[in-house]
């Protein structure tokens, strides 16, 4: 690389540059994914002259800015030469190119350290991968350990992560991808089906989430247990086979079991409100008033069952008196006897 | 050694004229365009050349045969935005600016001085305007699309 490009990458940094026939290196970097899609629907309404568009691009691109300043001036086809070159390197231009992209950008996930990337922000969502990638080493090894802990106290690997180099054939490779794409969806049709049993609805977000968190970090994971064939019209999951799959369940997942098993256990507490909700009218909250009033009157009903109770208790016990004095009489008798026949 | 065969003397040239004629060579490589200009009437001189060159940057000269020739500049990036700008005005009020009218408007925008010959060959030939205007796009530097990707360099 020559002096000039060095002397533009410490000028400007990792960047492009177009370098012209004329000699003029022209340094740029490229269109954001949102400017891009914005300046494509541009260039295809056609409400504005291209040109227009161009020296937009260019202006918005371009780092130099003795020639931003100058643009009126230079030539009318460098403008158009440098945006054409922008606008190829800053997205696709058929879905080929997109294909393509995506191809690419999977033989550099091959490196382990976007796998940690992708665990940790998804042990943590919090973190966005940009604030990842701009950790230190040493950070990044710390919050990858805490990754892995929570994501095995969630059970969403089953064991420490450990990295082997790739050695499979692209034979191998393919075989393990088919048997992980089994795996997946055996799970997720259990999944699917207990949710309906039990009358989970799923968000449509969450749905969207796990779906793309479906690509599996390890690729030696334990086989889940086979899904039952049907036997008859209706198949019942039960307890224990969620169970058995649940460790196989993402964090958010887990999540919405809980909460429906806590929306069970409580449901006696809430159980106006359940038949509000049964009967498809609006949920209305009752006013403090109105509770007080409620309470007071759960609480008369309670006091007056606390009476009745103790009531039949005293009836039941006048009824055993008699009885509870009998036997009181012949123990007495049996003990007279017997200090007698002792004399 | 003399071949009588025939009316034609076939002698070895002499020697001693092979110097004049390389001179003569050379004399007519140093010719400059101005030069050339000189043979047409009213034809720029190599002041006004590099008056233009001071003021466009650039100053060109096509021949399209040995009478028609043509000096011309590259088109600024202003001039080119303000054709676009006038063909889509003209777009919205309704009235077609076809090609070749695109064509003329850069060819006059651009051209600075054309032969007689060059001069009469715009009217006279359909394909005057259409290469003049291609040379004026390539010397602005307008180039494909799949040539330009390789000229991008990532620092």
């Amino acid at each position: 690389m020559d002096e000039h490009l060095l002397y533009l990458r410490k000028e400007h940094g990792d960047v492009f540059a177009t370098r012209l026939p004329t000699g003029q290196t022209i340094p740029w970097r490229p269109l954001t994914t949102g400017e891009y899609l914005k300046y494509t629907a541009m260039f295809r309404n056609d409400q504005y002259p291209r040109a227009f568009i161009e020296d937009e691009v260019f202006t918005l691109c371009v780092l130099d800015g003795a020639l931003v300043r100058s643009i009126g001036k230079l030539k009318a086809g460098i403008v158009s030469t440098v945006v054409s070159s922008i606008m190829v390197f800053s997205g696709p231009q058929s879905l080929e190119d997109l294909n393509t992209g995506l191809h690419i950008a999977r033989q550099q996930m091959h490196d382990a350290m976007h796998d940690l990337v992708s665990m940790i922000c998804m042990a943590f969502p919090a973190y966005k991968p940009e604030e990842v990638y701009t950790m230190d080493y040493r950070n990044l090894m710390l919050r990858a350990a805490q990754a892995e802990k929570k994501l095995i106290q969630t059970g969403f690997i089953d064991e420490p992560i450990f990295f082997e180099p790739r050695e499979a054939t692209i034979e191998q490779k393919r075989q393990i991808d088919e048997q992980q794409q089994k795996r997946r969806e055996a799970n997720q049709d259990m999944l699917n089906k207990y949710y309906e049993q039990e009358g989970i609805h799923v968000p449509d977000s969450l749905k969207r989430a796990r779906k793309e968190a479906s690509r599996e970090l390890i690729t030696d994971h334990p086989a889940p247990p086979p899904v039952p064939e049907h036997t008859g019209e209706t198949t019942v999951i039960s307890k224990s086979d969620i169970m058995e799959h649940e460790s196989f369940m993402s964090g958010h997942e887990q999540d919405i079991v809980n909460k429906v098993q806590v929306t069970k256990d409580t449901a006696q507490f809430y159980t106006g409100y359940l038949d509000e909700l049964k009967e498809g009218g609006t949920l209305r909250i009752k006013t403090p008033e109105e509770r007080k009033a409620a309470a007071e009157a759960r609480m008369e009903a309670n006091r007056q069952k606390l009476i009745e109770r103790r009531k039949k208790a005293l009836e039941d016990a006048k009824a055993e008196l008699p009885q509870l004095l009998k036997v009181r009489e012949d123990a007495r008798r049996r003990k007279a006897k017997k200090a007698a026949r002792k004399r | 050694m003399t071949d009588t065969l025939g009316a034609v003397d076939l002698k070895a040239p002499p020697q001693a004229d092979e110097p004049q004629e390389e001179k003569k060579e050379e004399k007519e490589k140093e010719k400059t365009l101005a030069d050339y200009l000189a043979a047409f009437e009213g034809a720029p001189d190599e002041p006004l050349i590099e008056k233009w060159k001071q003021e466009f940057g650039e100053a060109l000269c096509s021949g399209l045969s040995e009478t028609e020739l043509y000096i011309f500049r590259p088109i600024s990036r202003e001039e080119f935005v303000n054709l676009q700008a006038y063909v889509q005005q003209m777009q919205q009020k309704g009235e077609e600016v076809s090609n070749f009218d695109v064509e003329v408007k850069v060819v006059e925008t651009c051209v600075l001085w054309a032969s007689p010959q060059g001069v009469s060959s715009l009217s006279k030939k359909a394909g005057t305007y259409a290469t003049l205007h291609e040379q004026i796009l390539q010397a602005s530097n307008f180039m494909n699309a799949a040539y330009v990707s390789q000229l991008v360099v990532k620092l």
